[in-house]
């Protein structure tokens, strides 16, 4: 009885127990292959650095020659430095190939230094005409030869120290082949480590534990599987750049390839002094931002109003309506923005006409600095209509009709039930919509780029924070000054949003 | 005068009134100065003044404010379409119908399609348009199934810190994609993806966002539906696919449709990392069509009408759902 329920059990094993199984193959592999890349990746970056350290080798034993050579010769011999001079020139490139034959061979230092500036000393000896002065030099090169040879084969070790593996890592090149695994090498060393262990874990309790508890731990990794695709993304993509942002932020000139000068405030005080006797953009596109936030959010807000307002009313033909007046939100601003362009054309634009029956003269809206703000606000607005109308509307339909038919009963007006009833009951709404409008308000990029043709204004002067960011990041590889002004931008959405969640809980319990 | 002759009259009056009175302040605005601009307000609230006496009963308020309220919104529906008429008849205008000033209202011949065909020759749209169809239900397909399963986590199994974690992921929403786009686009260079559609999806697979709204969702279907099919044998797995899913399916419809229009429409994540041709979105090709290409207006917007064309037919089709997830999202789309 008792074995015929054991092999049962052994047939069909609990889904628990086979999770776990699953889980100690599937992360033994992925680890396995983790770390597989990651030593890939480490042992061809090593490579590259003997490489580089090769080479290195090669350029300090050519530079420290030559300079010991034309030292000793002048001192022996004043008032011939032109000659010694072309002298040692004239032998150096083969000289550099003679070295890095020696230090593909292996040789050591002192033997290369001492045949490199034999090899100097020759070209010297061929030039300098006066024969006096050859035999000082041929003199002092032989007393002073050990020395001058111990000097640069110093100079060439110290070069050779100072270049690490952390070193070949910034030096390498975006577009070589395996980049990723050799830039990554430790990341991917650390994840593979960790899945490993991790199977180890599982395989250890397994060993240790029987099958009901071994279900009980299948059990407990269900919720991994299911949170494993979206964690990945969230943490490559979302968690590690908020981390990477704060601290690149502080990576002075931190640039596409990883390198930096130093630590410090840098990036944010150029960011905010900028440079003196230029524009500051940054600061210029702090202000339009503000402005631009100020100007569109409340005017769009105050329209969308009394536009959700009336839509909400018994309408015939609503869903016309609603077409109409939503339709603009999901077309894409980069389409759009090319028609608005041609609506503020100067020469054959439609507003200047409209704008010419009111008799006002052509105004050039999209090539004078003093109108692009109006121009953007105008798109902004616009643009910005249908969202903030849904959003109202939908909390106009929440407020409960009775409300409405006790005001009416009462004899109440029109406007009067607007401002007792609708007002306060949608001021949550309202608030809400101020928030998400000013925060997506403060992050105007594309409006820009589309109504000014790909620049910032007509001349210059429409930069906003994110473009400023996005300059800095693409146009010209500053990623840390880049990082600094997103920086400052997150910091003003939150206290936007804290100061506008603090006034709207005023205004509710008023 | 009849009465109802003279409400009427009123109606008219004070419409137009406030008609006059609006553009003439809009003219005066524009910086107009003039011995007529200054007068055309006054007249303009005269006559509206005139129109509100006359019209002062009780019923004909009734209807003034019906014919007002439709007027209005009409006004307001013609001035949130214009855009979307000006660029559709634009494109079929001729160049030298473009350089009539004042502009003609509609083109000469609404069946020239002269700059299209020029348009989609200078430029490959349809290789943008396939672009952008593989980019958007690549990245749609991943979030939702990321999204799912995700949801179905957070609101289903329990495992220990699950509501910490959940509230530290929401906290992560406030922060700006500008401000992940700087690493972001540090990471896909590095991975030598620069420059790839790979770069326009991998990305955007997992959202915060889509998944707080299916989770709330998920926490309305009741608990007991999910006891009852445990006992019946049913696992996990089973009972998210075969009951959860169905019974969210206008929360995923809503989800779905929000994450591809942002992803179609987006504009500075291509801009940053895509720098080929062929590699080229909807947008950020008709973006480089403007600035690189240089080409006439006509052109330009027979483009514009051909990228804008596919989101105005989904919006017709889609609207409820589009509107319904746009209330309940509270974002952007």
């Amino acid at each position: 009885m008792q074995a015929g329920s054991q092999a049962i059990v052994n047939r069909r094993k609990r889904p628990g127990v086979r999770r776990m199984m699953a889980h100690m193959a599937v992360f033994a592999l992925l680890g396995a292959a983790l770390l597989g890349m990651g030593l890939y990746g480490y042992r061809a970056l090593d490579e590259r650095t003997a490489e580089q350290k090769s080479i290195a080798r090669v350029d300090v034993h050519l530079e420290a020659a030559s300079e010991e050579v034309q030292a000793l010769a002048r001192a022996a011999a004043p008032g011939s430095d032109g000659e010694i001079r072309t002298g040692v020139d004239s032998r150096k490139r083969k000289l550099k190939e003679s070295i890095a034959s020696s230090v593909a061979q292996g040789l050591p230092n002192e033997q290369i230094a001492r045949e490199s500036a034999d090899y100097l000393l020759g070209g010297v000896l061929r030039r300098v005409s006066d024969e006096e002065k050859g035999a000082a030099i041929s003199k002092a090169f032989a007393e002073g030869m050990e020395g001058l040879a111990a000097r640069i084969a110093e100079k060439v070790a110290q070069a050779e120290s100072a270049m690490s593996i952390a070193k070949a890592r910034l030096s390498l090149r975006v577009t070589e082949p395996g980049y990723a695994l050799m830039y990554y090498y430790m990341p991917l060393l650390a994840a593979g480590a960790f899945c490993l262990l991790f199977a180890g874990a599982l395989f250890f309790l397994w060993l240790r534990y029987d099958e009901r508890k071994r279900a009980r731990v299948g059990e407990l990794l269900e919720p991994v599987d299911y949170l494993l695709p979206f964690f990945l993304g969230v943490a490559i993509f979302t968690l590690y750049p908020i981390v990477r942002v704060v601290i690149m932020s502080f990576q002075e000139r931190y640039k596409l390839e990883g390198t930096f000068t130093g630590w410090g405030f840098g990036n944010y005080q150029y960011v905010i002094e900028g440079i003196d006797g230029t524009t500051n953009y940054f600061l210029q596109g702090l202000r339009n931002t503000f402005l631009y936030v100020i100007y569109t959010v409340p005017i769009s807000t105050a329209l969308a109003i009394v536009i959700a307002y009336l839509l909400n009313q018994k309408l015939r033909l609503s869903a016309l309506f609603q077409t109409a007046y939503f339709l603009p939100m999901v077309t894409s601003i980069t389409a759009v923005g090319l028609v608005w362009r041609w609506i503020f054309n100067r020469d054959f634009g439609v507003l200047n006409a409209l704008l010419s029956l009111l008799g006002v003269d052509k105004i050039n809206w999209l090539q004078q600095a003093s109108h692009s703000m109006s121009v953007l606000v105008i798109f902004g607005i616009w643009s910005a209509l249908p969202f903030t109308i849904i959003l109202l509307l939908s909390g106009l339909q929440n407020i409960d009709d009775t409300f409405y038919t006790v005001a009416k009963v009462d004899g109440a007006r029109q406007m009067r039930i607007f401002r007792r009833i609708t007002l306060p009951l949608l001021s949550p709404t309202i608030g809400l919509v101020l928030i998400i409008n000013s925060i997506s308000a403060f992050k105007v990029f594309t409006e820009v780029n589309v109504l000014f043709n790909g620049s910032p204004g007509p001349v210059s002067n429409l930069y906003t924070v994110v473009y400023y960011i996005f300059d800095m990041l693409r146009e010209k590889n500053e990623l840390g000054r880049s990082a600094a002004a997103a920086i400052i931008l997150f910091v003003f959405i939150l206290l936007f949003t804290a100061l506008q969640r603090l006034l709207q809980r005023k205004w509710k319990y008023d | 005068m009849s009465k109802v002759t003279k409400n009427r009259l009123g109606t008219g009056l004070y419409i137009f009134g406030a008609l006059l009175t609006a553009f003439s302040l809009i003219a005066l605005a524009a910086g107009r100065r003039g011995a007529l601009s200054l007068a055309l307000p006054c007249i303009g609230l005269v006559l509206t003044v005139l129109g509100l006496y006359l019209n002062h009963s009780y019923h004909t308020r009734q209807g003034t404010a019906r014919v007002s309220l439709y007027l209005l919104l009409v006004v307001g529906a013609l001035i949130m379409v214009f855009p979307f008429y000006w660029m559709i008849s634009s494109a079929f205008k001729t160049s030298a119908e473009m350089s009539i000033y004042p502009p003609t209202w509609a083109p000469r011949n609404w069946l020239n399609f002269e700059n299209f065909r020029i348009a989609l020759n200078t430029a490959p749209f349809e290789k943008y348009f396939l672009n952008s169809v593989m980019v958007t239900s690549a990245s749609v397909a991943a979030t939702a199934i990321t999204t799912i399963l995700a949801a179905f986590a957070f609101s289903r199994l329990s495992f220990p810190g699950r509501e910490v974690i959940f509230s530290l992921l929401l906290s992560m929403m406030m922060v700006p994609f500008e401000m992940l786009v700087i690493t972001n686009y540090q990471t896909i260079v590095r991975v030598g993806l620069n420059d790839t559609r790979f770069a326009l999806v991998i990305p955007f697979t997992s959202s915060i966002f889509y998944t707080y709204i299916l989770r709330n969702f998920f926490q309305t279907i009741p608990d007991g539906l999910y006891w009852s099919a445990r006992v019946d044998g049913c696992t996990n797995w089973r009972y998210l696919w075969k009951v959860m899913v169905p019974i969210a399916r206008p929360s995923l419809v809503t989800i779905i449709l929000l994450n591809g229009l942002a992803s179609w429409n987006s504009f500075m994540w291509p801009l940053l990392v895509i720098k080929t041709d062929a590699n080229r979105t909807l947008p950020f090709g008709l973006y480089t069509f403007t600035t690189e290409v240089g080409s006439n207006n006509e052109q330009m917007l027979a483009a514009s009408t051909v990228v804008v064309l596919p989101m105005i037919l989904l919006f017709l089709f889609a609207r409820k759902q589009i509107i319904n997830g746009v209330a309940r999202g509270g974002i952007k789309g």
